[in-house]
This record gives structure tokens, sequence and C-alpha cells, in this order.
């Protein structure tokens, strides 16, 4: 395991530290995201409807500052069992870190990690619901339309491949964490907006994008070339080989 | 130019993605549990030690109910017991025999009503406040796990 992780490091130092360095331009901008996979869900989850945007650009050298935001609606009508309705809005805020060299000046391929900050506002209410007790007697009830907020930490793993000029394809794996929980004390959201089930106090999800790089400006960087690491110590002159050779007759 | 084995990656990752939504598709069956009780043990305290408490005959009533929960149920250590989804209490009347006198356990809680999935429709979490009980057989009541949901240990121990 040490020798892996060993084997690991090296391997990242090798691709990150040692290569050439030449100047050139590299176009900068905005790049403008949409979750492609939110448009899929109610095929999959007919009572959801989600939408999702991003917006990102390098600050520093691989570090990008990113704003993600969008909506969410749920509606579930199930018979006389029970309504339930929730729409609301989130953002998060956060930055990637791109592990990538760039091999070619023009290629902004990325794979990244990140960490987001996310926060939630919605509203919910069950206009109707039953609750069935053989014992104590069933309930038939309703909770009002009330404001619901949540916040949650996310990290992120992902790639951003540029496909055509400017467009870019990508994917992204995300952990978020809720940090206020319970979030409704009187009924637990179904869905919260850009964390995902509402009862989960950890929550996985995968993000697919289809993103546009606005050029806002060119500038000069230094590119690196991989090159092979040279080995310590002096490099000796090559002595000629003798063999097969005759010996020249000393005067 | 750009996508080639690119390409093959974000297929692959495009099925992944479309199996891990199919799995979370909850719409039409409900498969998780919705039965929510306060679990019960019954314990004793001999030499120091917290033993299991074996009642002879038991029998359980919900305060202003006339059914019983558990009527003369011999040799009993645990029970579960349904809380009263409309108030934030509910009592019982217990008897660990039936020629003893009963005493009454009162439990206060929160409640919250979860929203399971669209298929399984809305339950009741209950969090524990406390459990007062009247002493002609119990010792003493306590409460071990708050949280009463669908998958839980055992809420409140008695002692005799």
């Amino acid at each position: 395991m040490g020798k892996i992780l060993k084997f690991t490091i090296s391997l990242l130092l090798i691709t990150m530290g040692a290569r050439g360095q030449q100047d050139s331009l590299r176009t900068y901008g905005l790049r403008l995201g949409v979750d492609l996979s939110r448009l899929v869900i109610p095929y999959f989850q007919p009572n959801r409807k989600d939408m999702e945007f991003s917006a990102d650009m390098e600050i520093r050298n691989n570090l990008f500052g990113v704003l993600e935001g969008g909506w969410n609606t749920s509606q579930i009508n199930n018979g006389p069992t029970f309504q339930y309705q929730s729409s609301g809005y989130f953002g998060r805020i956060g930055i990637d870190y791109n592990l990538l060299t760039h091999d070619y000046i023009q290629e902004n391929n990325l794979a990244y990690v990140g960490l987001r900050l996310g926060h939630a506002q919605f509203h919910q209410q069950a206009s109707h619901y039953q609750l069935i007790d053989p014992y104590w007697g069933n309930i038939n009830s309703s909770i009002p339309l009330h404001s619901v907020q949540a916040s949650w930490l996310e990290f992120v793993a992902g790639l951003k491949v540029e496909a055509l000029k400017h467009f870019f394809i990508g994917w992204s794996i995300r952990a978020r964490i809720l940090l206020n929980n319970p979030v409704d004390p009187i009924l637990t959201p179904y869905v919260i907006p850009g964390y995902g089930k509402g009862a989960a106090k950890g929550e996985f999800d995968v993000n697919y994008s289809l993103y546009y790089l606005i050029p806002l400006f060119k500038h000069k960087i230094e590119v690196p070339r991989i090159s092979l690491p040279i080995p310590s110590g002096k490099l000796k002159k090559p002595v000629p080989s003798t063999k097969g050779k005759k010996k020249r007759p000393t005067k | 130019m750009y996508l080639s084995f690119k390409g093959y990656i974000f297929l692959f990752l495009g099925l992944l993605w479309g199996c891990f939504l199919s799995c979370n598709d909850d719409v039409k069956l409900c498969e998780d549990s919705t039965v929510v009780n306060l679990n019960m043990g019954f314990h004793q305290i001999k030499n120091g030690l917290d033993k299991d408490s074996i009642l002879p005959s038991l029998t359980i009533i919900g305060i202003g109910k006339t059914d019983s929960l558990y009527s003369q149920k011999p040799n009993t250590q645990n029970v579960i017991l349904p809380l009263n989804q409309g108030r934030d209490s509910s009592s019982f009347f217990i008897q660990p025999d039936s020629n003893l006198v009963g005493d009454t356990l009162s439990v206060f809680y929160s409640r919250q009503l979860h929203l399971v999935s669209p298929a399984c429709a809305f339950v009741t979490f209950f969090n524990l406040d406390t459990a007062i009980a009247t002493h002609h057989q119990i010792d003493s009541v306590f409460i071990q796990y708050k949280t009463v949901t669908t998958t839980n240990g055992e809420n409140i121990k008695i002692y005799y």
C-alpha cells in the first residue's frame, strides 16, 4: 500500500513538476453551463422538475471560482392518501482546482476537484395527508405552506472536456453533507433543491453538463512541456570501445 | 479529433448515471419500511448488573382505549408499542402479571411527518422527550434512544 502511494505521488510530481516552459497566448473567459441530467429526471421521476446552471472562471492558475444555481418543483398526488407540493431555489459557491497539465496552448480540458457551500430556500406543504393507525385511530390532516431553508457542504470531482471550440461537455460526482438537520421539524422535505432527498443527511449525485466558454481575453502564460527527468550526477563522456581494433604499435 | 477515448468514457458514465437514476425510481412501488413503533425492553438490576427481566403474563392497554395491545402474553422481555400520531404524548397501562397491580407509563415526544416516497406516503417519526411511570411494580424508566423511526433499537428500558 505504501509503495503504491509512493509511486502515485512520484508520478504526480513528475507530470506536474519536471517540464520545460515556453511563453504563449491562452484564451480566458467565463464558462456557462447547463446540467443536462436535470432535464432527464422527469422521465424517471415524473413528480420532480429540476434545472441547474453554472458559471466558472479561472481566477488564478488552475484555480476556478464557481457559482451554481437552479430550482426544483415537486408535486406528488397520491389519490386519497396525500398531496404534497414544494418549490424553491438554490445556490452554490465554491472553487475547483484543475489537476491536469495543459499539453497544448488552446486545450482547456479540466480534471478537477472542488468544494462548494450550498444553500436552498424553498416552500413546502401537504395540502392533505392521511395516516393509517389501526390502534389510536386514522388521522386526516394538512400542513400549510411554509418556508424552509437548508445548507450543505459539497465535495466535487469531475471532468470538463472541450468537444468543439469553446464548447465543453463534462460530468461530476458530488458528495453532500447537510449542515442543518432537521431541515424542517414539522415535515421532512421530499427534495431539497440542489441537494437531493430531504431525508438524507448525506447525499451522492452525478451531474452531466454542457458548457460554453465566452472568450473574454488572452493572456501570456508559460506553457508546460513534459520532458524526461535528468538523472542526478555528472554525465561521463562515453569511452570508445577498443574491442576488435588492432593496437597501434608504439615506436 | 477531440473525442475518441473520452467519448467512450462519457458514454460509459452516461449509462452508469441512467442506472443510478433508474435504481432511485421509487414512484410506483413502496419498498421501504413504514412501520414506526416504540421499542421497549424490561430489565432488572442484579448484583450491580443490567439483566433482562422476563414478565410472566404481560398485559398492555393504551390509556383511553379498551382494546389491549398485549393480553396476558407469557414470558415477555420486550414489546413494540404504537405511539399516538395525533398527540404529543401516549400513555399505557402495563401489568406484568395478572395478579399484580399494574403501572401507568406516559411518554412525551415531538412529532415529525416524514414523506418516505410517493408510493409509501407519510409516516410519523418521534423524538422522545420524557418518560414517567407510577411505581407499583416499576422501579425506574430510562430513555436509551430518543428517536423512534422505521429503524431503531430499544428506545425505553423499564426496570423492575
